[in-house]
């Protein structure tokens, strides 16, 4: 093959490639969900999917009623242990595939995020919304954690605690998992906002211990 | 500089798409090793700068056995924002989920960003880190993906952004800076060289560029005035549009990182069984950080459009850290080096050798040179050890 025609075929190669794989027999995952993440045994989990092509739902360990779906839709499922719900969607000229986990009771979670830092407050804060798609209403507190490298003040509802640097607080036993937690973590006498958020990475967080029922 | 002197052959391999937590994390973890002079992965389980978030829920990183992976990894210049997520002026580097989540639609206990690997999976970047140095301040020039850091490795400049099928505009082409200076340099492939990606056919298909499979003969054949001075090695890629009897080995997810071991490993073999090792250096990257995840912020060097160029947002900072190992009889064995380099390091370092005067490359690597990023012959220069703080 002559040094000339190589780089013809490269050239014709990647251009043709992008074209098959933006044919119109290709499918394609729009959104997939199993909400939610963090359940009891029993509960009754939302998986939601949208898709181009033909799906199939499926999970390990098989709960009941898998199997080829509408392109779109949401069904609940039962799980009773920790389970991976898969969506498969094919067409003529690829199959995607992905995955969803669904925790049932594990022993604790780390939640959190980026905080944000007041200098007029004095305070990095962080509210931390914990609903339908993270936890099963089910959930209860068994103990908190302060992860973080400072004492934190833990607020839920009419529950407060402040709760040292690596402390643990027993404040939001049996508290119900799901609502809206805020952290808020005061400046050290004469420290700047940029000092805080650098000593904790810009981040706070929160460890919750769970339980199921009562 | 004495050591830059005595080397004869600078061979530089650059691999694809994988961070420096996610492939050399694992030295400075305390069951293999804690070596406390690399800023690798500590206390995983409590360090605030391991935890990622999302949808409120924090993941940290965990063991991954090497293997295909289901999705590759967002890698765009976009996606990078979005792990980098930046709060204030802070790249906090806690997004690596939130993007692959955002990609993929899959959210699993374990997302694969946050996997890192460990020596049974990286045996042979495990022995040169042993053996030779390791660069834990080596970015991707760009927060971007494959071309743009390819292109800112062979030109110096950031023409594109993204990553197309199209001619790369280009200039600084490396391989015209070496042929107008006499430098004496041979590209070995694979499959497909990306080097016709710049559009200069003639020269790419031309008498320089060789087959790996002609790596060792040509090792022990060339004769001394013939020789390349710089040689450039490239794997098999797994995007190529067909492979010619080699299997993908350029650890680009989903693809395991296994074979591009077993890749370097006959590189290294190749040139370590010459007599010419012994004037030799050996630098061994990653273009970009693929979408894994690494807790060191980018650099902030601020660069302007260049004229000519496929996109009008400057960049501001380099791109994710990624592995860099470099061996050479000239580094000391075992140690890490912690100045601030990327792949236009390596310009500096061929005008300095080259030229004898590392600014001679040109004004775009020298604006980089000016924020800080150092040319790599500093590795042997300073043989800098780092203390253990951290």
């Amino acid at each position: 093959m002559s040094t000339r025609l190589l780089p013809r075929l490269f050239r014709a190669l990647r251009s043709v490639a992008p074209a098959v794989v933006l044919c119109a027999g290709c499918a394609s995952i729009e959104a997939f969900s199993a909400n939610p993440r963090t359940a009891c045994a029993g509960d009754a989990v939302t998986v939601t999917w949208a898709a181009v092509g033909d799906v199939t739902i499926g999970s390990e360990p098989a709960v009941s009623d898998l199997g080829p779906k509408a392109s779109a839709g949401s069904q609940q499922f039962i799980v009773e242990r920790d389970t991976r719900f898969t969506l498969k969607a094919s067409r003529l000229f690829s199959c995607k595939r992905t995955e969803a986990d669904v925790v049932v009771a594990p022993p604790a979670r780390e939640y959190g995020g980026v905080a944000a830092c007041s200098s007029a407050e004095r305070a990095i804060a962080l509210t931390v919304p914990l609903g339908d798609r993270q936890v099963s209403s089910a959930l209860k507190v068994s103990s908190v954690t302060n992860g973080n490298r400072r004492p934190v003040v833990l607020t839920k509802g009419g529950v407060r605690a402040t709760i040292p640097a690596g402390g643990r607080s027993a404040a939001f036993d049996r508290e119900p998992v799901a609502g809206t937690w805020t952290l808020r973590a005061d400046l050290a006498p004469g420290e700047s906002c940029d000092d805080a958020l650098r000593a904790v990475a810009n981040r706070l967080t929160f460890r919750v211990g769970f339980g199921c029922g009562e | 500089m004495a050591a830059l002197d005595q080397i004869k052959t600078i061979v530089v391999v650059i691999m694809e798409n994988r961070s420096f937590d996610h492939v050399l994390g694992y030295l400075s973890l305390p069951r293999y090793g804690g070596r406390t002079d690399v800023d690798g992965l500590i206390n995983l389980d409590t360090d605030p700068r391991f935890a990622n978030e999302y949808d409120q829920q924090i993941y940290r990183p965990f063991p991954m056995a090497d293997g295909p992976l289901l999705h590759d990894l967002p890698h765009g210049r976009r996606e990078i924002a979005v792990q980098l997520a930046v709060s204030g002026e802070t790249p906090t580097m806690s997004g690596f989920v939130r993007a692959y989540v955002d990609a993929s639609h899959s959210i699993v206990e374990q997302p694969p960003p946050l996997g890192y690997l460990t020596p049974d999976s990286v045996f042979m970047s495990d022995f040169l880190a042993r053996n030779y140095l390791v660069c834990d301040h080596w970015f991707a020039p760009l927060p971007a993906d494959t071309h743009p850091n390819r292109v800112m490795a062979f030109t110096g400049t950031a023409t594109v952004d993204d990553t197309q099928s199209r001619i790369i505009p280009h200039r600084n082409l490396v391989f015209d800076w070496l042929t107008r200076r006499g430098v004496r340099w041979r590209a070995y492939h694979c499959g497909f060289s990306f080097f016709p990606l710049f559009g200069e056919f003639d020269q790419i298909l031309g008498g320089n560029f060789h087959s790996m499979r002609q790596l060792a003969s040509d090792i022990a054949s060339d004769d001394d005035d013939e020789v390349p001075q710089v040689i450039f090695i490239e794997p098999e890629y797994g995007d190529s549009p067909v492979h010619f009897g080699f299997a993908p080995n350029d650890n680009h997810p989903p693809d395991p990182i296994g074979p591009g071991e077993h890749f370097l490993r006959d590189i290294y073999v190749a040139l370590s069984s010459s007599p010419r090792w012994a004037q030799t250096m050996l630098v061994v990257i990653h273009d970009e950080h693929g979408g894994f995840f690494d807790h060191v912020a980018p650099l902030p060097v601020k660069i302007p459009v260049p004229v000519g160029a496929l996109y009008q947002e400057p960049f501001v900072t380099t791109g994710v850290r990624v592995p860099a190992l470099i061996a050479s009889p000239f580094v000391r064995g075992g140690t890490c080096y912690r100045g601030n380099l990327d792949h236009t390091s390596l310009l500096q370092l061929l005008a300095e050798k080259f030229a004898g005067d590392r600014r001679a490359y040109s004004d775009d690597v020298n604006r980089r040179s000016d924020q800080g990023i150092e040319s790599a012959s500093s590795v042997m220069s300073r043989r800098r050890r780092r203390q253990g703080s951290r």
